[in-house]
């Protein structure tokens, strides 16, 4: 190993970015990862623990974490909170019933001391269903406004098709990079 | 520390842990708000002590513990939140309601937000019981061909079915795909679903039968639900009991489904609330002598056909 791979090496961890994928069951968080490393997304089951995904995106290493929602995992959300830079939270925006819900899991989230300051996008999954609900109506239902913790911003977007997976990954890694990386964003 | 040694730990460890548990929530039910913060002093005790035997623990004894805690933990918030008031919601609660006064703009927004969600409560299947539904009650919700979601609520003693027929009414419900269906709160009713071009998310079924093809299957605080299910991927249960899967009816073969010759299941469903090794008590997949054959739901023998095919048929 010669000393320009060092460098290289040692620059690249710089870059990295550890990015937690939450939300309610059936929101498409594990859909979202596929569609966006161009794998299949047709036979994804139900997660049962979690999933890494590492890649890179606009010269940053994303370290995704995805968790299962299942009601019974959601206590184990918090042995992925250290060192969070962003949460990206998922909403299946066709489930009116379990709206509520979805706010009182977010808001509780974020009262969590170790995720302060991580930055939070919001994706509204499923847009290309007819009969969910806008980016605009789940912001009021989860209360988007009401937060000031958080640097936040919500899109509209389909794993299915693709919708804005990109747009919204792009705003989370600015955000972040902003955050940690303002010297080197300039002259990159 | 041999493994005997070990194993002993884990037995005396969980079985003292279990007792102070339950001594505390027995404690924490008849608690007030004197006693709450010498509570809290063991919660916090007993939590260091699990986390010293991590490592000595069987992974499950680990989890159930912490679990136990996470409830005890509620539990106390819940009690604190009751007898003292000053906690963080109440005051988030205090910070939201002057939010909503000055944000004009949100109240400009609402009237449209009505309008949407009448639009969209026409999606919803509800409040019926005794009755026969056919995919004509989708008629006239959408313009479109396009991908929709349909929720389905408060249904009792009926049948729904969302196959397409030849029959007129359907006619143009026909052409409508399903991609997303949310259904809760059923009883003693038969469900055929079709071919969901999505998931499928159920809440609080009993007594139920559910026919369908979808691409996720989630089920959730439901007890006796017969599932017939054609699925690539694994369908999950949480909290439920007396399940019971079996592969999709050939007698209801559409062209997009497929159907194969397995005696045994041709997919896996998981406990959520059941995460280990051994299999789950909450469900099996259904034996050949169970299976309904007979799916020719005409209206006229309705209660003769929920009889016949509910998993527990009235005495």
């Amino acid at each position: 190993m010669g000393l320009l791979t060092i460098i290289r090496k040692s620059r690249q961890k710089e870059r990295e970015m550890r990015i937690l994928f939450l939300g309610l069951d059936n929101a498409g968080k594990t859909t979202i990862l596929k569609k966006i490393n161009g794998e299949d997304i047709s036979s994804v089951s139900p997660t049962l623990g979690f999933n890494i995904k590492t890649f890179i995106h606009r010269k940053y290493t994303l370290n995704i974490w995805d968790v299962g929602g299942q009601r019974t995992l959601r206590p184990y959300w918090r042995n992925y909170f250290e060192q969070t830079d962003a949460i990206v939270w998922v909403v299946d925006s066709g489930d009116r019933m379990r709206m509520r819900d979805c706010r009182e899991e977010l808001h509780n989230l974020l009262l969590e001391d170790r995720l302060s300051g991580a930055s939070l996008l919001v994706l509204a999954n499923k847009q290309d269903i007819n009969g969910s609900l806008s980016d605009l109506e789940i912001s009021e239902a989860l209360d988007l406004p009401g937060i000031k913790s958080h640097n936040w911003k919500i899109w509209p977007c389909s794993a299915v098709t693709g919708l804005n997976l990109i747009q919204g990954l792009d705003w989370v890694v600015e955000d972040v990079a902003h955050r940690l990386y303002y010297s080197s964003t300039n002259y990159s | 520390m041999g493994s005997e040694a070990i194993w002993l730990f884990a037995q005396t460890f969980t079985s003292s842990f279990q007792a102070s548990c339950s001594e505390l929530a027995s404690r924490l039910k008849a608690a007030n708000t004197g006693s709450v913060h010498s509570i809290a002093g063991e919660i916090q005790a007993l939590n260091k002590r699990l986390i010293e035997a991590t490592g000595r623990l069987p992974s499950y004894d680990q989890r159930q513990c912490e679990l136990q805690l996470t409830a005890l933990d509620k539990s106390l918030d819940e009690l604190r939140s009751s007898t003292a008031g000053k906690t963080k919601f109440a005051f988030k609660r205090k910070v939201k309601t002057p939010s909503t006064e000055t944000a004009t703009p949100a109240l400009v927004i609402t009237p449209t937000i009505t309008a949407r969600t009448t639009y969209s409560a026409s999606r919803t299947i509800s409040n019926r019981s005794n009755c026969h539904l056919s995919r004509s009650c989708l008629s006239g919700i959408s313009s479109s061909t396009d991908q929709i979601e349909v929720s389905i609520t408060n249904i009792s003693g009926s049948i729904l079915n969302l196959l397409p027929s030849k029959d007129e009414s359907t006619l143009f419900a026909n052409i409508i795909s399903l991609s997303a269906l949310h259904i809760s709160d059923i009883q003693d009713s038969i469900l055929i679903l079709g071919h969901v071009d999505g998931s499928i998310m159920l809440h609080n079924l009993t007594n139920c039968v559910v026919v369908a093809g979808c691409h996720q299957f989630r089920m959730h605080n439901s007890t006796a639900v017969d599932a017939y299910l054609d699925i690539a991927s694994n369908p999950i249960i949480e909290n439920c009991d007396h399940v019971r899967f079996g592969a999709y009816p050939r007698e209801l073969k559409q062209p997009l489904v497929t159907i194969n010759d397995h005696t045994n299941l041709p997919f896996l469903p998981q406990d959520f609330s059941h995460i280990r090794a051994t299999p789950s008590p909450n469900w099996r997949a259904l034996e050949q002598d169970e299976l309904v054959h007979d799916w020719s739901l005409s209206e006229n023998h309705c209660t003769l056909q929920l009889e016949n095919a509910l998993p527990r048929p009235k005495a």
